[in-house]
């Protein structure tokens, strides 16, 4: 199935804009996508049309609006292939959604002096939340190590089992390589040593479908910004057992069926799943987003999604490759790889590398990409990164390389 | 007429490096490039694209778009000083 992509670019006003004087090639996707026309429409006419506040009101505006965000769950959940849209925890971001399963696992799962596996590949985002812990609530972690070439050491993660983690953290993609982590083989090998695991999807569900169900994952986070829906709005998938049992962390309005004083002492009944999750005015216009986002993707189709950016990967990486100035960061296996192309370039830093691509006007990510673990790990201290999304085309790829080119 | 004149924006680097990345001011561009350029000591150009060397002493990457990149500054405190010795008020 091939994708028609001049008529996606036409979806994306942003792509059509210039700078530096020079037609914008947006290499950066795995910071933050860009948007389509019928999300930022959606959007729009969310508040010309809807805004209100959710569950709280009986006229019409709080009714749709209330339809609306709770259709957003169901989106999300069917995007996931989850059981139940009530699996479905809306919040800020991946960070949130990590912090959330953190902390709820602490509060009600975990004791003091239990561990927590976390990986060297992953982003600091599933890495600091379970540090945190330790002050806290003195609950510990341990560290699976990476391979040179930035892919998890499994020998490591085996071995590191056998001390009986009660919580496996880990991540689906990674941000900085794009290495595409065996979660079928290593989640199975978690529940055995009998942890829960829980899943950093942040750059897995812009490139695949994702099934939190065939993986078995106890807990999965993304950020919607990062497939094409608003900033603002995130995804925790729970099952539904371990969200029920958990407590949340955040207490407020909209989470709570009753609250009795009863000679000063509070009583509290907690609303039915999502919502004992969700306290608080709930980001509506991010949820809309989010369904038109996901109804994007699947007007796409993975079918048509999928070829195309692994033949802009594979153009990338070969064109790379052939530069002798240019050194390619993470495994050589591509086929298990997508969106990530790190790298240094010889004499230069990776902020002069973004800054010279820049001038092109070509958007690229320099920096630890918010894996300083990981890339003390591959002996460096910052990175540049591509990174594509379907809407990238070969000119832009092209571009890109004839000015690394030049930079030896 | 400080550096805050010339200067629009000052970013910092991720990673241990902490570089400043500098965006002139499009109105006082040509003004702000004409004194790097005066002060720079060039060590290697790349095309079009940069230059790099020392400016007062200061590792330094010039682009041609206006940006300009100083390493080994360290803190904020000594970007400023750097600065204003750069551009020094008139």
């Amino acid at each position: 199935m091939t994708m028609d992509i001049a008529a996606v670019r036409a979806d994306f006003p942003i792509l059509a804009r210039t700078v530096n004087g020079k037609p914008l090639a947006y290499l950066d996707n795995a910071a933050t996508s860009q948007k389509p026309r019928q999300v930022l429409e959606a959007v729009d006419r969310y508040y010309r049309q809807n805004n209100a506040n959710v569950h709280r009101g009986v006229h019409t505006l709080a009714s749709e609006s209330t339809v609306l965000y709770e259709e957003a769950h169901q989106k999300a959940a069917a995007f996931l292939n989850a059981r139940s849209w009530q699996e479905i925890i809306f919040v800020r971001n991946t960070t949130e959604a990590l912090n959330l399963a953190a902390t709820a696992l602490a509060l009600g799962h975990l004791k003091p002096g239990d561990e927590v596996l976390i990986t060297r590949v992953d982003h600091h985002s599933n890495i600091i939340p379970w540090f945190l812990l330790k002050e806290r609530f003195g609950i510990l972690t341990r560290m699976v190590d990476a391979l040179p070439d930035g892919t998890l050491d499994l020998e490591d993660f085996k071995a590191k089992l056998a001390g009986r983690p009660k919580v496996v953290a880990m991540t689906h993609v990674s941000n900085v390589t794009g290495w595409i982590s065996p979660l079928e083989r290593l989640i199975p090998l978690a529940h055995e040593a009998g942890a829960l695991v829980v899943v950093d999807g942040a750059q897995a569900v812009p490139h695949f479908p994702v099934d939190v169900q065939a993986l078995d994952a106890d807990f999965y986070a993304f950020s919607g910004h990062k497939v094409l829906a608003p900033m603002g709005i995130g995804v925790l998938y729970g099952k539904r057992e371990l969200l029920t049992r958990l407590p949340p962390f955040l207490g407020g309005g909209d989470m709570l069926e009753t609250v009795c004083v009863v000679g000063g002492v509070c009583s509290l009944c907690l609303k039915a799943l999502p919502w004992k999750y969700e306290a608080g005015t709930a980001n509506v216009d991010g949820a809309v987003g989010l369904t038109a986002a996901i109804d994007y993707l699947a007007g796409l189709g993975w079918d048509a999604v999928r070829p195309h950016e692994e033949s802009l990967f594979r153009r990338t990486v070969e064109g790379m490759r052939r530069m002798k100035h240019v050194r390619l960061i993470g495994p050589e296996d591509l086929s298990r790889r997508v969106g990530c192309v790190p790298f240094t370039v010889e004499g230069l830093s990776a902020s002069e590398v973004a800054t010279a691509l820049d001038g092109e006007g070509i958007a690229i990510r320099s920096g630890f990409h918010c894996a300083q673990p990981l890339h003390e790990r591959l002996g460096l201290s910052s990175s540049a990164r591509i990174s594509l999304a379907f809407y990238n085309t070969e000119a832009e790829v092209d571009r890109c390389l004839a000015v690394l080119e030049s930079l030896g | 007429m400080s550096w805050q004149n010339y200067v629009g924006h000052i970013d910092d680097t991720c990673g241990q490096e902490k570089d400043f990345i500098l965006l002139l001011k499009p109105e006082k561009k040509g003004e702000a490039i004409a004194r790097i350029r005066a002060v720079m000591t060039v060590d290697r150009r790349i095309g079009d694209i940069m230059l790099q060397g020392t400016l007062l002493g200061t590792e330094a990457t010039f682009f041609c778009n206006g940006k300009l990149i100083l390493k080994g500054l360290g803190s904020r405190e000594n970007l400023e000083r750097f600065l204003d010795s750069l551009f020094p008020a008139s």
